[in-house]
């Protein structure tokens, strides 16, 4: 599951600001590959992709900026919800 | 005639920095005769025109600077109201400052050119001190910023920003200044 959300979240920035050789464990604006405008699309579209909404204060590095820190986050968030479900 | 002249200084001493006393000597002179009946502090400059319209109460600290541009910065605070700005505050060209109630700026503030902050009867504006409002940002009334937030460019800000926070887009959303590139860059 953790796989098929990194390799959707890596498609997604690829595609979307044309960078490439980086790691999942990449800090995102240390290596100046998304700026905060582009961090505003990225969390546009884990929003729609995945689901859920992020709270003002969940919008920190330690969620947004790698995608191991994002695999962890929506993993969370959509364990909540499945939860909320349940 | 006098204008005329005045302007010829500001851009002699914009470019010969010898001249940069003149220069600033004029702006001080401006910010007499642009904001004439206000309440101004020391040291405050205008660059440029500024355009204002003044039915109520006007507060600028000291040393707050108005930067001139391709477009004048416009002030109007209608019959009662109150536009207290704090001292230090930086106003790019274009600023456009509509108060009808009360709105109060901060110390050391910076708002970027084409910036555009109103309030409403009952919904005032307070800005912190410290605050960075980039370029276009517009804040609506009622909103209150806290010390040291910034307002990313082009955002509108239609809720209250914590302390220390970033805001973007439209309508704006709050987020961790971390968030923002190394290098400082809000857009």
């Amino acid at each position: 599951m953790a796989e098929v959300v990194a390799s959707r979240l890596r498609s997604w920035i690829q595609d979307t600001f044309f960078v490439e050789g980086f790691s999942d464990s990449d800090s995102f604006l240390k290596n100046r590959l998304i700026d905060s405008t582009g961090m505003m699309e990225l969390i546009a579209f884990i929003e729609t992709g995945f689901g859920f909404r992020a709270e003002d204060a969940e919008l920190v590095p330690d969620n947004l900026d790698s995608i191991d820190n994002l695999v962890r986050y929506i993993a969370r968030k959509q364990g909540g919800l499945r939860a909320c479900a349940g | 005639m006098m204008v005329a002249l005045m302007e010829l200084v500001d851009w002699v001493g914009l470019h010969v920095p010898a001249l940069r006393r003149a220069r600033t000597a004029v702006a001080m002179a401006r910010s007499h005769l642009a904001l004439a009946g206000c309440e101004v502090g020391k040291r405050v400059l205008v660059h440029g025109t500024l355009q204002l319209e003044r039915h109520g109460r006007v507060v600028v600290g000291d040393r707050c600077v108005f930067v001139a541009g391709p477009f004048p910065t416009a002030v109007h605070v209608g019959r009662g109201g109150t536009l207290e700005v704090g001292p230090r505050c930086y106003f790019n060209y274009g600023a456009q400052l509509e108060v009808h109630d009360s709105v109060r700026l901060g110390e050391r503030c910076m708002f970027g050119s084409y910036v555009r902050v109103t309030d409403a009867p009952g919904a005032p504006v307070v800005v912190g001190n410290d605050v960075w409002v980039a370029h276009g940002a517009v804040i609506n009334a009622g909103v209150t910023i806290g010390d040291g937030a910034v307002i990313s460019a082009g955002s509108v800000v239609s809720q209250d920003v914590p302390a220390g926070m970033l805001a973007m887009g439209n309508p704006a959303r709050l987020m961790s200044q971390q968030l923002s590139s190394p290098g400082g860059d809000h857009g």
